[in-house]
């Protein structure tokens, strides 16, 4: 069934074409392109979101002073795999320990020259809570000087600035939705003014008000369909495009589900926007009619 | 059927279009309205076509209070009245036929009828060979024809026509008073807004003359209508 079949009404015939229906579908594409854009970015951020809570709050890293004797270290290990909700703990080796501190001290560290402390890396098995002001306390009693770090300031960090780009986007969404409602109503006014007339006619011919504004609220939405579908399409293009360069770790693919559900949904919200901005401003402009 | 009761309407900047206007048709009669141009006839009319509203005084159309009517009721009203604008407000983007089913479509006639009726009205009135032209190749004697055929397609239980007779040659509006009366023959009432050219002088219906302003009274009645 066709776009044009869909919304035909009995009194269609009565409005001719004119350019604010092509205005109409290309300011909805222009805000579909925006708005399925920042939602797309919004499905991936929180994927990353996810992937970086996951990986960071089932993990702790244990430092322990670089002159800690090997007594130390294996009961400290003995604890730690005792603990319950424990996966895995396991004692960097020195070459690797190198590797994480080149970035500040330069490919010529040398952990031999060095008091590096060793470094334990220890996995939380998913869903299980550890006490860790518990282990914190145990830990210290076998290995003075030794820190426990929970990843919670780090963790903090992301969660604050991936919220804050959330909430950047989602500011970016509801400008775009005002927009959207806006700029449908000085259109569809703009089109009333074209269509004063006609408007005028029907309403001495005896036309109820519903059936006026029917022609004008489903040619609304209908390039409010045409065009939002137009902007989303090229949103989806741009996205798949330009995956690489966005700052983010997850990867849009066609499967995504959640990428399809975005596209429709602002797809609808155009056109019902304009769909229902247009029949306000032709009820409005009925009204004052007598 | 219609009847006004000490009618005004102001024309917005104090001064009066219409003042104490009172007027009663009953069904099927036939009545004109004069005066000269700012004399109020269109006034009038619209405000009995339910297209402007009065500034005083008490319109019943179709025995019920259209002030007191709500937005569906008026729009019924409007259904069962039939109107040539002095304008013609014919749109050039539709063809003279699409023009004329304009209130069928309004009544939500199906299109096999409409064009049936669009058809009979189109021969009635000798346009049958330019419908499917746009208002803007027809002549202004086929533009004022097709203007009543839009008027009269539905059966109105009113006619209400303003000045149809000043765009046309003397054929023209000969051949649309007898069509205006041919319809008053099958019941309905026709009210025509012109000024007092021979043609309405000669006929033997009322008149109602207006003067710009001025207080109107009329009844039903062979000789020309008084203004008191």
């Amino acid at each position: 069934m066709s776009a044009r079949i869909l919304v035909r009404t009995p009194l269609d015939i009565a409005f001719a074409r004119d350019s604010t229906g092509l205005l109409l579908a290309a300011m909805a594409a222009l805000l579909a392109y925006l708005a399925a854009f920042g939602g797309f970015v919004l499905v991936l951020l929180g994927d990353d979101i996810r992937d970086w809570n996951v990986s960071l709050s089932n993990s702790l890293t244990l430092q322990l002073p670089a002159e800690t004797s090997s007594a130390r270290l294996e009961m400290t290990l003995a604890l730690l795999h005792q603990t319950p909700g424990m996966a895995a703990a396991r004692i960097l080796e020195p070459a690797e320990t190198a590797r994480l501190l080149e970035p500040w001290l330069g490919p010529a560290a040398v952990t031999e020259t060095l008091p590096v402390p060793r470094l334990v890396d220890i996995l939380i098995e998913p869903g299980t809570t550890v006490d860790i002001a518990d282990l914190r306390q145990k830990l210290a009693s076998i290995v003075p000087g030794m820190q426990l770090d929970d990843h919670g300031a780090s963790l903090g960090a992301h969660r604050r600035a991936a919220l804050g780009l959330a909430i950047l986007v989602a500011v970016g969404l509801a400008v775009v939705a005002v927009l959207a409602v806006a700029l449908t109503m000085a259109l569809t006014n703009l089109c009333l003014a074209v269509h004063r007339a006609t408007v005028e006619l029907l309403h001495l011919l005896g036309a109820d008000d519903v059936a006026i504004a029917g022609p004008v609220q489903m040619t609304a939405l209908r390039d409010g369909l045409v065009g939002g579908a137009i902007g989303v399409g090229a949103a989806l293009f741009t996205l798949f495009a330009t995956a690489r360069l966005l700052p983010l770790d997850a990867s849009p693919t066609l499967a995504d589900w959640r990428l399809w559900g975005v596209a429709l949904a602002v797809v609808a919200v155009i056109g019902c926007t304009a769909m229902s901005a247009a029949r306000l401003s032709v009820l409005r402009r009925l009204y004052g009619m007598p | 059927m219609v009847r006004l009761e000490g009618i005004g309407k102001s024309n917005g900047v104090g001064g009066a279009v219409l003042s104490e206007t009172s007027l009663t048709l009953e069904p099927g009669d036939f009545c004109f309205v004069t005066g000269a141009s700012g004399a109020g006839k269109t006034a009038l009319l619209h405000i009995i076509a339910l297209a402007e509203e009065p500034s005083s005084g008490r319109l019943t159309l179709f025995d019920t209070d259209a002030a007191a009517a709500d937005r569906p009721t008026r729009a019924a009203l409007r259904r069962r009245i039939g109107i040539v604008f002095q304008v013609l407000r014919l749109l050039d983007h539709l063809s003279a036929a699409d023009n004329i089913a304009l209130p069928l479509r309004v009544a939500g006639i199906p299109d096999a009828e409409i064009r049936e009726h669009v058809g009979q009205v189109a021969a009635w009135l000798g346009i049958e060979t330019c419908v499917e032209l746009r208002p803007t190749a027809l002549s202004p004697g086929e533009r004022q024809r097709v203007a009543v055929a839009r008027a009269v397609v539905s059966r109105p239980d009113l006619l209400l026509a303003d000045e149809p007779f000043s765009r046309v040659d003397e054929d023209t509006a000969r051949m649309l008073m007898r069509a205006f009366e041919q319809l008053n023959r099958i019941g309905t009432t026709v009210l025509i807004a012109s000024p007092a050219i021979p043609l309405v002088q000669q006929s033997q219906y009322p008149r109602i003359h207006l003067e710009a302003g001025s207080r109107a009274g009329a009844k039903n009645g062979p000789e020309t209508g008084p203004t008191s």
